[in-house]
């Protein structure tokens, strides 16, 4: 088999292969979009609308978003799938529509509906993309599927959704991507399903150091995996750096406010944090405030009027909600 | 290369049942003969078609559903994601799936067809009308395959991308097949079958090859343009589709109209030439170009003026100021019915009408001395139309004439003269046939005014001033023997003299001062001869005698001035370029008898509708019909008879 062939050392070939790139790429990012808009006919708004990201190697960048936000659109035009109106988009420094082919040898890809010719076995797909790469470790991907219990021998249409996801990673991990692509991989699947898949992906990480760039609802899930993170609203980046930093900066403020009794008048003592969200409740004002600091907020504490003031940290579900919410066309109207 | 094999190959592999369906159809085929008796007359033959026709049913079949699923099916079920997100260069997604397809739909064609074609007759013949040679079969069926896989996925791209392309997908593929065939028809209709290329099977070659690198190239940028995006992928391929096909349109298109706008002067040479006696008008027609097919024109040589007519014949009035013809009635392709719709054009403006009357022959019309009146054969009777204004013709007469075979003529502007034609010997005669009928517009009356015997019937063709029929007989059946030209009254038919008995090839001409020149070829020489018309009803006198030197064949010209007419002496009986090249050309004045050699090469062009109209045209000295020749290249050219100075007026030199 062409993968037998193909099997010795494929972590070691990687690095030997990724060596080049990475020694004049360790400033340069690994996937970068610049003022990338796309437009559907008949829409009136476009789908992306001006983005700019870039990702440096090793990092795990998630990118989250509503249904409905661009994110699919954005991973389309990140792997040469489709034309940017405006922008453009690369990977590893190259035109990812212009070079599609080439950049797809060092690219490991998880749709969001796994597309796999239905007819065709786990065990027929590993055997036909072994032709296309320049490494290919046809055991791990049978090792995979045995260890994830997805049959090797039946078609690929007859399988469950989690188990076609589970193929598909299994695939895009075969040829030992500088880059895992991951477009919602763990939409639809169950708990079992969604654990083997994280599992199994951060095992990669930790084995090899691949850079990711992946989309997904999951916010629990980037949590545990993501180093950094962007939001992505109404086709605009509304968010866009480090985990750490992003739940530093994020917080949630509870205190009351005895200073004034006109309800117009809550919150606009967090006008140094950045609120994104208050609520006036009957014992006093929860805040999300976006520019959280310790030493701003002791300063907030000891305003005249602020009563029993306390600051809790956010879950990225929490931030989420708050920046999606935040930026959403209803709540902005 | 790699990615290409690989495509192809899972494409092939994934499809491979289809080898075996293939494979045991044509062994049932082969059984289901076998059961008629093995060795039954045109079994194998039989065996052969059905494995032929087997093959192609499955072969195209598969085609359509291959054809249908590859890409733009996938595209549409959002399956071609898969190719894309690997490292298959988009060349090679495109040409290993489309070849796939066509390999897998073809070979398991093919597979239906060998069983038959193995135990089939050692030598491949026909069955049913049908030629079955192996690699006849074979060519029409890959032709077919590709044609369905093409078809078949553009039809799929359209209906289930579900773009807004798919309304002008339609406006342009209407557009482009209205031109396509107004295209194709207007260049059949320029056809010729003198064209070694017809300038219709071009356009339709370019439309062809163009339609299927359109499919090509559309499915190609389909494919690297589109790629996962089913309305880019759709747009991608209506542009690439329609930008090609447009080409090969606009091709065939500009053809067509570059056909259309062709005049005389565009004529490549010039294969036939009819002229009017009198006025300036001619009739030229020959082949244009292999892109542009074939013309025919009315011609004004003074001017280089033309106007492009499709009738193939003209009839010209005497006085040379009106002309008619009929048109062909066309279908798509070829002619619809056997009618021609009737023209008539006033020379004086140029302008063709058409009347809104038909007839069935180019020969079943004839024009007054005027031109304006018009009489047409219909089959059951002779009508006489009023054709002053030709857009509205008025019926003024109309005799019944059943089955009536006979050549007719104006006399005058109220009468019509019907006599023999151009009858063989060995035809079957009605009684009426022999007769002379004259028919009086205002009388509306017919008379039967002479009759002719059976066994020496000539082929009569009347005078211009009606007063004369000259007949030709031949007296063996060999159409190069010798024939006796005869002299009648023109309303009796009574034989007035027997101008020649032992000339070949014989032409008479009326010339300037009553005389008749007569023509022809004696043995090995040539001579020609003057006789001098009589008082009404007699017989002419003979005049002298002009020996013209050696010639198989000669053509007796016009008068190409007072009294002196244009003849070419050739070396060979048979009408070849050679001898038209060695033709040598002469002046013959009536008068002395002196002959002026004009040099070599030239034949007159208007050979005064000799077989073709019933009138013999009158003396008209330095008419456009006498002036003009042909050399071998087909060029005409007209002679000043002053200086013998020559002008190409049509055709291009060789």
């Amino acid at each position: 088999m062409s993968g037998e062939r193909k099997t010795g050392a494929p972590a070691e070939a990687a690095a030997e292969r990724s060596l080049p790139s990475s020694s004049s790429s360790s400033l340069s990012p690994v996937v970068e979009a610049r003022d990338v808009l796309v437009r559907y006919a008949g829409s009136p708004s476009p789908a992306l609308d001006g983005i700019s990201l870039s990702v440096s190697p090793g990092s795990v960048y998630a990118l989250l978003g509503r249904n409905g936000a661009g994110k699919s659109s954005l991973v389309r035009c990140l792997l040469g799938q489709q034309k940017p109106t405006a922008g453009a988009c690369l990977l590893f420094g190259g035109d990812a529509w212009k070079r599609r082919a080439s950049l797809m040898s060092r690219v490991g890809v998880v749709p969001e509906d796994p597309d796999a010719p239905p007819a065709m076995t786990a065990r027929q797909l590993s055997a036909f993309s072994a032709k296309l790469y320049p490494v290919w470790d046809a055991p791990s991907v049978e090792a995979r599927l045995a260890r994830f219990g997805v049959p090797a021998g039946t078609p690929f249409g007859s399988l469950s959704k989690g188990q076609r996801a589970l193929v598909a990673l299994s695939l895009a991990l075969a040829s030992s991507p500088e880059l895992l692509v991951l477009d919602d991989p763990t939409l639809g699947l169950d708990a079992v399903a969604r654990r083997a898949f994280f599992e199994e992906l951060v095992g990669e990480l930790a084995d090899r150091g691949t850079t990711v760039f992946f989309t997904s609802h999951d916010l629990a899930g980037v949590e545990r995996m993501a180093t950094r993170v962007a939001f992505l609203t109404g086709g605009r980046l509304v968010l866009d750096e480090d985990l750490e930093t992003l739940k530093a900066r994020f917080r949630r403020l509870r205190y009351a406010n005895e200073a004034t009794e006109e309800r117009s008048e809550f919150g606009q003592e967090l006008a140094a944090f950045d609120a994104v969200r208050v609520k006036v409740r009957g014992w006093g004002v929860e805040a999300v405030v976006s520019n959280y600091g310790d030493e701003a907020f002791a300063r907030f504490s000891s305003l005249e009027g602020v009563v029993d003031a306390e600051s809790s940290a956010l879950s990225l579900e929490e931030i989420f909600l708050a920046v999606a919410g935040e930026a959403s066309p209803g709540r902005n109207a | 290369m790699r990615a290409f094999a690989a495509v192809f190959a899972r494409e092939v592999f994934h499809r491979r049942l289809v080898f075996l369906v293939g494979l045991s159809s044509g062994l049932i085929f082969l059984f289901a003969a076998a059961l008629h008796g093995w060795n039954a007359p045109g079994n194998a033959e039989v065996r052969l078609l059905a494995g032929a026709v087997g093959g192609l049913a499955l072969a195209s079949a598969l085609a359509l559903l291959y054809g249908a699923s590859t890409i733009a099916g996938e595209t549409a079920e959002k399956r071609i994601s898969f190719y894309f997100s690997r490292p298959i260069p988009s060349g090679a997604l495109w040409a290993g799936k489309l070849l796939a397809a066509v390999f897998v739909s073809f070979a398991a064609g093919s597979l239906v067809y060998l069983p038959a074609w193995l135990t089939g007759p050692s030598k491949p013949g026909g069955a049913w009308g049908v030629d079955l040679t192996p690699g006849l079969s074979m060519l029409l069926g890959l032709a077919a395959v590709v044609t369905c896989v093409l078809v078949a996925h553009a039809l799929v791209t359209v209906a289930r991308l579900r773009s807004p392309w798919v309304v002008l997908d339609f406006v342009l593929a209407t557009i482009l097949l209205l031109v396509a065939l107004a295209s194709l028809a207007t260049l059949a209709r320029h056809s010729s079958d003198g064209l070694e290329l017809q300038p219709w099977r071009i356009a339709g070659w370019v439309l062809a090859s163009g339609l299927s690198l359109a499919f090509l190239v559309g499915i190609a940028l389909q494919v690297s343009a589109g790629r996962t995006d089913a309305r880019r992928s759709h747009g991608a391929f209506s542009v690439g589709f329609f930008g090609v096909f447009s080409l090969a349109v606009a091709f065939a298109g500009i053809q067509a109209l570059w056909s259309r706008a062709a005049g005389a002067r565009d004529l490549a040479r010039v294969s036939t030439v009819e002229a009017a006696g009198r006025g300036a008008w001619t009739f030229v027609e020959g082949p244009i170009s292999a892109l542009r097919g074939e013309g025919r024109f009315l011609y004004v040589p003074k001017e280089g003026r033309s106007i492009r007519i499709e009738g193939h014949f003209v009839h010209f009035s005497e006085d040379g100021t009106r002309t008619a013809w009929g048109e062909p009635r066309f279908g798509f392709f070829e002619r619809k019915d056997n009618r021609l719709d009737l023209v008539v054009a006033d020379l004086a403006t140029g302008r063709p009408v058409s009347t809104g009357l038909e007839t069935s022959g180019w020969s079943d019309l004839t024009l007054s001395p005027s031109g304006r009146r018009l009489a047409i054969r219909t089959g059951r009777s002779l009508e006489v139309y009023d054709v002053s204004d030709p857009a509205n013709p008025k019926q003024i007469g109309a005799f019944p004439l059943a089955e009536d075979r006979r050549a007719f003529a104006f006399a005058d502007e109220d009468t019509i003269r019907l006599f023999p034609g151009l009858f063989n010997r060995l035809m079957e005669f009605a009684p009426s046939d022999l007769e002379i009928t004259e028919l009086s517009l205002p009388s509306r009356k017919s008379i039967v005014t002479g009759r002719f015997g059976r066994e020496n019937l000539p082929f009569l063709r009347l005078s211009a001033d009606a007063r004369y029929f000259v007949g030709t007989r031949r007296t063996t059946d060999d159409p190069r023997g010798t024939q006796v030209l005869t002299l009648h009254d023109g309303r009796t038919g009574a034989l007035l003299a027997t101008l020649s008995e032992d000339l070949s090839g014989a032409q008479a001409r009326f010339v300037t001062g009553n005389r008749i020149a007569l023509a022809g070829i004696a043995g090995t020489k040539a001579k020609i001869g003057i006789f001098f018309e009589g008082e009404e009803g007699r017989a002419p006198t003979a005049g002298r005698t002009i020996d013209l030197g050696p010639a198989r064949r000669l053509v007796l010209g016009g008068e190409i001035a007072p009294g002196r007419v244009a003849v070419s002496l050739f070396p060979l009986e048979e009408n070849l370029p050679t001898s038209a090249r060695d033709a040598k050309l002469a002046i013959v004045d009536t008068a002395t008898g002196a002959v002026f050699p004009l040099g070599e090469g030239l034949a007159p062009a208007n050979w005064f509708g000799w077989w073709t109209d019933p009138v013999l045209p009158p003396a008209e000295a330095g008419s456009p019909a006498s002036l003009l020749f042909l050399d071998a290249s087909g060029r005409l050219v007209r002679l000043d008879p002053a200086t013998g100075a020559q002008t190409v007026l049509l055709g291009r030199s060789k």
